[in-house]
């Protein structure tokens, strides 16, 4: 990025990011300086990429018009704390309104990746058409710039995702890795593949400590394209951390928010893992595809429960003092720490484990991980298997995939291998589809075709205005539990002010557990202290409320009517008593919040896709 | 008067999970926090249930349950 003076708000294109387009079909490559049309442009993300997007028109997402888009934030690579983020932008191959024309999407994902290929040179690569063959694209420093090759990739083929990073690592030392897993390369029958990111941790442990990108299909739109993987590759290039950013970073770690994620040893609650204590206090775990029991079946996956069966240890990302990462080792023999298990994050262990009624920890560890090293989204995935669950719980008669049951962990694992490896399409599609087929959709969990994270739907009308994700854009699933509001007053606010700012992470490459809100100081003066840039506070919330509003504008365009934004219907037919948490989403209420909420939107939505 | 007080998560650590405990009448949730040494920021606080703010007073026989304040990811 060239930045040629300090405004990027009255100024921006003296801001100019590096873009690489590669012509798969070709295997040619070009480089340009682009300059900055707009604050989001600048800060880069979904906030650059969406306006890319916009630019097309299309109808289905495997054509070869459809781009893909790799690029980083403002705020990636630098000496921020949590400063590690990639982006990955198309239109998705799962997430599709009922008129059938695929949703713009983005997935954000940790490890050094990102900070490599900005260390390249590079701000953002468009990959555009497909390959005939399988390749792999590598990025790295030269000379004279950012150099780009084309290779063969046959080799890698049917590996896992881990097994691909460390076949690469081997070749390249100096270099980070994003790629697909089985799921992605099988992309007609998988739509929801993840990209899986290289980090520090595995490269030197040779375990699968990778990140993911896994929301909206992003790998399997790798796998149509063939690109079987990405290396940026590069010399370090972390510059000196200045006093002042000692003093952002030192502020990140002892602000309240993000000691929240930090381990319990550090004064923290442990990671995302302590929500399920949380929400069991109000049985409001998912148990059974998101249907609560009431009863304590969940303890088996309450931390000092799961410690008796492993070794957990807290972990970070490259150079990041939260530590939120719960990492389960087994324990040898000796009491000494084995290998890996799994990383325990609330998703993954919800999803395939209470929700798909298994609370054996040890056999939730294995389903994660076989979910990661296939390669695919762990929400998709597990949202879609306990519909699957439900439906055979309802029809014993006439079931689905050979009538596995919730509980069933053999059963279980086998779907979860089927599907990764494309051989079961009706999971690997996701439950939109698969419900539309069985005619049951009312137990159906997601929302505008996105499945839903383990966070009720019953506690978080807002979801009908995620974007890409729950609750990665949509700050309020945990708004019910935490204020304990069900007025309509409140809903429409959150969603309008705080909610929708959610997505400004993803816009300037810091990852959520920073616990600063983007109108928080710590964000504006990151940036001023990391670039040189001046953009105030209110700015920035202002730039990440365009790049919401022109979201949800996208989406609009592509086809979705007002009534696809709603929740799964068993929240309005079937409300579950076991929920000790207020029952409020009612048909009614949950009108009048969307009138109320498009009221405040619409307008400002106006002009902001081109025309 | 006597509250019950539930914790959960990580404040259970080195406190308690639940307790019947003595207060002096008009005593808030607050009152409560700061005799158990919780940090007061970033706290779900409950009285028989029900949301409540931290100056709420409590009554001989009431249950609070004071939470971790989280968030997804």
């Amino acid at each position: 990025m060239r930045i040629l003076s300090q405004n990027p708000v009255t100024d921006p294109s003296t801001v100019l990011y590096r873009r690489c387009v590669v012509d798969l079909e070709t295997g040619t490559a070009t480089q340009e300086d682009v300059p900055c049309k707009n604050l989001e442009d600048v800060l880069g993300g979904f906030g650059r990429s969406y306006q890319i997007l916009a630019e097309r028109k299309i109808k289905e997402a495997y054509c070869p018009e459809n781009p893909l888009i790799l690029n980083i934030g403002i705020l990636t690579g630098s000496t921020v704390m949590t400063g590690l983020r990639s982006y990955f932008s198309s239109y998705s191959p799962l997430k599709q309104s009922r008129r059938g024309l695929p949703s713009a999407m983005w997935s954000a994902g940790s490890g050094n990746f990102g900070n490599k290929l900005k260390w390249t040179g590079l701000d953002e690569v468009i990959f555009e058409n497909r390959s005939t063959t399988p390749i792999y694209a590598v990025f790295s420093e030269g000379e004279n710039g950012p150099r780009v090759e084309i290779k063969p990739a046959d080799h890698l083929l049917g590996l896992t995702g881990h097994e691909k990073i460390m076949a690469l690592h081997s070749e390249y030392k100096d270099a980070h890795f994003a790629v697909i897993g089985p799921a992605g390369e099988n992309f007609n029958n998988v739509y929801m593949g993840a990209i899986v990111l290289s980090t520090d941790n595995q490269l030197k442990s040779g375990e699968g400590k990778s990140r993911f990108a896994g929301r909206g299909g992003m790998g399997s739109m790798m796998g149509y394209k063939n690109l079987i993987a990405i290396v940026a590759q590069s010399s370090d290039k972390m510059g000196k951390t200045t006093p002042d950013m000692r003093d952002v970073n030192r502020d990140v770690i002892k602000n309240g928010g993000s000691a929240r994620f930090q381990p319990v040893s550090q004064g923290g609650h442990g990671g995302t893992w302590a929500n399920i204590d949380v929400l069991q206090a109000f049985h409001a775990v998912p148990e059974n595809n998101f249907r609560p029991k009431g009863d304590e079946d969940v303890a088996g996956l309450f931390r000092p429960n799961v410690e008796k069966d492993f070794d957990v240890h807290s972990e970070a990302c490259f150079r990041c003092g939260i530590r939120c990462h719960n990492n389960l080792y087994h324990r040898n023999a000796d009491g000494s720490r084995g290998a890996l298990a799994a990383k325990f994050d609330f998703e993954p262990l919800i999803l395939f484990g209470s929700n798909i009624g298994i609370n054996d920890s040890r056999q939730v560890t294995e389903l994660i991980h076989l979910c990661d090293y296939l390669g695919m989204d762990a929400i998709s995935l597990g949202s879609t298997i306990s519909y699957v669950l439900d439906y055979n719980a309802r029809h014993p008669d006439q079931p689905l995939c050979d009538g596995v049951a919730f509980g069933q962990f053999d059963q279980i694992r086998e779907l979860i291998v089927r599907t990764g490896r494309g051989k079961l399409s009706e999971v690997g599609r996701g439950v939109k589809r698969l419900s539309e087929q069985t005619g049951e959709t009312s137990y159906a969990m997601h929302v505008k075709g996105l499945e839903l994270p383990a966070y009720l739907p019953e506690t978080n009308p807002a979801y009908a205005f995620a974007i890409a994700g729950g609750h990665m854009s949509m700050g309020t699933h945990m708004y019910l539990a935490k204020e304990g509001k069900t007025g309509l007053d409140d809903w429409v606010e959150v969603i309008t002010r705080q909610g929708l700012l959610q997505v400004g992470y993803d816009m300037i490459g810091l990852c959520k557990f920073v616990g600063v809100g983007m109108g928080h100081e710590l964000i504006s003066r990151a940036i001023g202290e990391a670039t040189g840039l001046k953009v105030s506070s209110e700015e920035i919330v202002a730039a990440v409320r365009r790049a919401y509003l022109r979201g949800l504008a996208l989406e609009l365009r592509q086809g979705y009517e007002d009534d696809e934004y709603t929740l799964p219907g068993q929240v309005f037919e079937n409300p579950n008593p076991n929920v000790t948490l207020p029952a409020f989403v009612t048909r009614e209420f949950f009108a009048r919040m969307k009138q109320r909420v498009w009221a405040i939107f619409k307008p400002e939505m106006e002009g902001l896709l081109p025309e | 008067m006597q509250i019950t007080v539930k914790l959960y998560g990580s404040l259970c650590i080195g406190r308690f999970h639940s307790a019947v405990r003595e207060y002096p009448d008009s005593s808030t949730i607050q009152t409560i926090v700061t005799d158990l040494g919780i940090p007061s920021e970033y706290l779900i606080r409950l009285k028989n249930g029900y949301h409540v703010p931290l100056e709420e007073v409590v009554q001989n026989g009431d249950t609070v349950s004071l939470l971790p304040m989280l968030d997804g990811g």
